[in-house]
């Protein structure tokens, strides 16, 4: 059976408090998963109070705060801190998202940040996403032709061909809509790809230039691959980036229906 | 693809790369097939469903009497088994997909998923003889 | 000299996840309201049976399915059944690639449950006149 409960070791602990410096005029309580491989044992939450008045206004800018003036042990992934590169994304105030683009000011009283759900903890916010990026390297994200390019130019596409990548080649991998999906989360390990992946695919099906469609699709054509999505919408109304991959993937379907 | 330790690899000691394991034994290659009977049954629910519940309203069920008028006309029948039809094959398949998403283990899985298909055969095959049995008046 | 193996923690998921959200919490009740009718099914397996026994075994069938628990279970059966028949046409506008943007998705979702309870109102409404008849 699937497990809809935590494991044993999984389950939370309450962690400890770093109150608000004295004098904080506008405090806000962080309550942050926190799991060390080197302490070991179950994960706790941590609650951190910031005076919001002294704070950048991004969750990213809190968690940096944080790790420079409260806790150094604190731990993320973090690089752009512009919503480019998809490092910072995390559970944050129940939905996924990306921590440098989402003002603290969208959510009211405690904000409660957790690593993207149901993946292996590495340490504290960092989950393993080894799963997610092996089925991206499965789906073969390159353009595959056997014509060979033209000596004098690339390969040409229309305006019209081009414009059917948008919405698609905006992905940044950062997985907050593979681990927004409940059907990620009980099939993921066991053969679903997941909407970040099947988007990606679906991005590289759509391609002019691609030459390998039909096998793309061949390779898709799977009860747990595809089939396991059951247009829950998570994905959609988690993608940092406004993109669609509940739309994308229905699109796959459709041209399996139809091809 | 199987059985695979829920603890992702990494924990339960497998030492198969997440590329080896992402890649399974292939795709199954059985396409959009139950994904679309799913729908096809569907869409054949949408004018059935409302004329049995409207047949219902109109007091079919109201005694032995009443429902062998109802299903002697041969329209009537013919409705009620195309109902019965859809609705069992669309269970079934549904039945199989939820079987599919929640019970991890090779053995477990195909036990349930048979035991579903023969039910909702079994019961579908029992509630059409039941239906032409009541509307020959026999 | 081996190593005690390290045993990772699954993040939380349902326990973090805010699954209230129209998006999972409609698709949760899709499959709750799908497993309500198969138990439904087994009501009408129990008339049509009696049904083709004859009169008599029809009529003393007829005490348990007209009673409050057989009332119960087709009000019951009758919410999931309006719930999943407009949101199955739902599903089947997105199998067709319409309805995917997130204002439609919201919308179309209020509009399944919207839909539902007037049905059940309106349907029970009618058989409620009907047996005062």
């Amino acid at each position: 059976m699937v497990q809809f409960f935590l494991p044993p070791n999984s389950r939370i602990v309450k962690g400890k408090t770093f109150p608000a410096p004295a004098g904080a005029t506008r405090v806000r309580e962080f309550r942050i998963y926190r799991w060390d491989p080197e302490v070991g044992g179950n994960p706790r939450m941590d609650s951190y109070f910031l005076d919001l008045d002294k704070c950048g206004p991004m969750v990213l800018d809190a968690l940096i705060k944080i790790k420079d003036e409260i806790d150094s042990t604190l731990t993320f992934r973090r690089s752009c801190r512009e919503g480019v590169c998809g490092s910072c994304a995390m559970n944050i105030g129940g939905m996924n998202t990306l921590a440098c683009t989402k003002p603290i000011e969208d959510f009211k009283g405690v904000i409660k940040i957790y690593p993207l759900p149901h993946r292996p903890v590495i340490k504290d916010l960092v989950p393993d996403l080894s799963t997610p990026i092996a089925q991206y390297n499965a789906i073969q994200p390159w353009l595959k032709t056997d014509t060979p390019a033209p000596p004098d130019r690339e390969r040409l596409q229309s305006p019209a061909e081009r414009a059917q990548l948008d919405g698609l080649w905006e992905c940044i991998l950062c997985f907050c809509c593979q681990t927004s999906c409940p059907s990620f989360w009980w099939n993921g390990e066991r053969g679903y790809y997941g909407p970040a992946v099947l988007l990606q695919a679906y991005r590289w099906i759509r391609d002019s230039r691609d030459e390998a469609t039909g096998d793309r699709l061949d390779f898709l054509e799977d009860e747990r691959r595809l089939y396991s999505c059951h247009t829950i919408m998570n994905c959609t109304a988690a993608c940092p980036k406004g993109l669609n991959p509940g739309r994308a993937i229905a699109e796959i379907k459709k041209l399996l229906v139809t091809r | 693809m199987g059985t695979h330790n829920w603890q992702f690899g990494r924990d339960s000691g497998s030492r198969q790369t997440s590329l080896g394991h992402a890649r399974g034994s292939g795709s199954d290659r059985r396409g959009p097939h139950e994904w679309l009977l799913s729908r096809l049954t569907a869409v054949g629910l949408i004018p059935l469903l409302p004329w049995f519940l409207y047949s219902l309203l109109s007091g079919v069920a109201a005694d032995h009497a009443a429902m062998q008028a109802w299903l002697s006309a041969p329209g009537n029948m013919t409705l009620m088994i195309l109902f019965i039809i859809c609705v069992f094959w669309h269970g079934m398949l549904a039945g199989k997909v939820v079987v599919h998403d929640y019970i991890h283990g090779a053995a477990l899985e195909m036990s349930a998923s048979v035991a579903i298909s023969f039910a909702c055969v079994i019961m579908a095959v029992f509630a059409i003889i039941a239906v032409i049995k009541i509307g020959l008046g026999g | 000299m081996a190593q005690p193996r390290l045993t990772r923690p699954i993040s939380p998921h349902l326990q973090a996840y805010n699954m209230i959200r129209i998006t999972s919490a409609l698709s949760v009740a899709n499959r709750m309201t799908g497993g309500i009718m198969g138990f439904g099914l087994l009501f009408m397996i129990l008339w049509l049976g009696a049904a083709a026994y004859g009169p008599d075994v029809y009529a003393s069938v007829m005490v348990f399915l007209t009673s409050w628990f057989g009332w119960l279970v087709y009000f019951g059966v009758s919410v999931a059944l309006f719930f999943h028949f407009y949101n199955g046409i739902r599903f089947m506008v997105w199998d067709l690639g319409w309805g995917f943007e997130m204002p439609q998705v919201v919308a179309t979702g209020l509009t399944v449950l919207a839909l539902t309870a007037l049905t059940v109102v309106v349907f029970w409404a009618i058989v409620i006149a009907r047996l005062a008849l």
